[in-house]
C-alpha cells in the first residue's frame, strides 16, 4: 500500500540504510533523508544501499539513487530529497518547522544518526513541534526501537522512559564495543516498520505509539516495552503545554 | 535467588555472562549484591547518591520499578530483573 505520508530519515548510515529500504518496502514514496557523511568502503558491508562505486560519494545522493532504482517502474513516482548537511541539536527547532510547514502530522521523522545525544535532541524536537518520530540505537548484540506519537496522551514518550542521554563516560562507543552488523538491519527494518504504523490512522490500540521494542539477537530475544506516561516527564509536559493534547489542524479523527 | 539479565555494555563486569544469579529482598539489596560479586557494576546503575542512573530502567518481572517502589520494590526468587539502559549508540 502507497503511503501518502512524507517521512524523514536522520542518518543514513547502518541504521538509516535499512530503515529507508524498510520504509520503501512499506510502501513510503516520499522520503528526505539527512547526512552529511561521505560513503567509505567501510560502510558498505552495514550500509547495505550503497555499493564499491559509491565510495567518495554524499551518502544521501547515493541513498537517493539507489532508492529511485528500486523503484523506477512502479507508480508513483517516488520523492526522494537529500539533504546534505550535518545535524546540530540548536538548529533542529527551525529545520523541522521548514520541512513540515505547518503539518506536523503529515510527517513521520526516524532517528538514525550515531549521536547519543543527538537522538534525544531530535527526539525532544520532534515532541516539541508535534511530529510522530522513531527513535533507535544499536551496540553489540542489543539494539532498540521506539515509536512515539506526541498525538496520543496515553501513550510515552522516549523521555518517559530514559529520562537522559548517558553521559559519554558511560555510553560504549560503537568503535570499542562494536556492533553486530544483523542487529543494525533488524533493527532498521523495525524502525521502518514502526514508522508505517505510526504514520496510519490508527487509534491507540493499534498503533505502536509508546512501544520501545527491545533486541538481543544474540539469545534471540525480542522484548515488548510498553512504558506507562511518567507524570513528571518535562519532554511530555511540554508538549501537552504547547499542543494541549488537542488535535492539530491536520489530525486525522481517530488519533488523540 | 532472583535472574538478573545484564545488558551488553556492563557485561565485562560479569565474566562476559547475560544473567547472573543475585539474592536480595528488594532492588536495593539485589544491588547491592550484585556489586558485591561483580566489583564495578554498581556504579554503571546508580549514580553517588544511591539513584538509579537517568538513562537506566529496571524492571521486575516485566514492570518498571519506578511505578511500584523504586529500590525498595520487592523481589520473589522467581523473578527476573532486567536492567535495561538507552541503547542509543548508532552507526554513521
Amino acid at each position: 500500500m502507497i503511503s501518502p505520508m512524507q517521512f524523514l530519515v536522520i542518518g543514513a548510515g547502518g541504521l538509516g540504510c535499512p530503515a529507508l529500504l524498510g520504509l520503501q518496502a512499506g510502501g513510503a514514496r516520499r522520503i528526505t533523508i539527512v547526512d552529511d557523511d561521505h560513503v567509505d568502503l567501510s560502510n558498505l558491508a552495514r550500509q547495505v544501499l550503497f555499493s564499491g562505486a559509491d565510495v567518495g560519494v554524499s551518502k544521501v545522493d547515493a541513498a537517493r539513487q539507489a532508492l529511485l532504482g528500486r523503484c523506477r517502474d512502479s507508480p508513483p513516482p517516488a520523492e526522494i530529497t537529500p539533504l546534505r548537511r550535518r545535524l546540530r541539536a540548536d538548529d533542529l527547532d527551525g529545520l523541522l518547522a521548514e520541512l513540515t510547514a505547518g503539518s506536523p502530522r503529515s510527517w513521520v521523522v526516524l532517528e538514525c544518526s550515531d549521536s547519543p545525544a543527538l537522538k534525544f535532541a531530535v527526539h525532544d524536537a520532534c515532541v516539541r513541534a508535534g511530529l510522530r518520530v522513531v527513535v533507535g540505537g544499536v551496540v553489540g548484540w542489543h539494539g532498540q526501537a521506539m515509536a512515539v506519537d506526541p498525538g496520543q496522551r496515553e501513550a510515552a514518550c522516549y523521555r518517559c522512559l530514559f529520562e537522559a542521554p548517558p553521559p559519554p563516560e558511560l555510553a560504549p562507543a560503537c568503535a570499542t564495543v562494536g556492533v553486530a552488523g544483523p542487529v543494525a538491519g533488524a533493527v532498521g527494518h523495525a524502525m521502518a516498520g514502526l514508522a508505517i504504523g505510526l504514520a496510519g490512522p490508527h487509534a491507540l490500540d493499534r498503533s505502536p505509539a509508546g512501544v520501545c521494542l527491545h533486541f538481543d539477537l544474540l539469545r534471540g530475544g525480542v522484548r515488548r516495552l510498553a512504558p506507562t506516561p511518567r507524570p513528571s516527564c518535562v519532554t511530555c509536559s511540554t508538549a501537552i503545554e504547547l499542543h494541549g493534547g488537542a488535535p492539530s489542524p491536520d489530525h486525522s479523527p481517530q488519533d488523540r | 535467588m532472583a535472574t538478573v539479565r545484564i545488558p551488553t555494555p556492563l557485561r565485562k563486569y560479569t565474566e562476559g555472562k547475560g544473567e547472573v544469579t543475585v539474592s536480595g529482598a528488594n532492588i536495593r539489596e539485589l544491588l547491592d549484591n550484585l556489586e558485591g560479586s561483580h566489583a564495578g557494576i554498581g556504579e554503571r546503575i546508580r549514580d553517588d547518591t544511591g539513584a538509579v542512573r537517568r538513562f537506566v530502567n529496571i524492571f521486575v518481572a516485566g514492570e518498571d520499578i519506578r511505578f511500584q517502589d523504586g529500590l525498595d520494590t520487592p523481589i520473589a526468587d522467581s523473578d527476573e530483573v532486567s536492567i535495561i539502559p538507552a541503547i542509543a549508540g548508532g552507526l554513521g
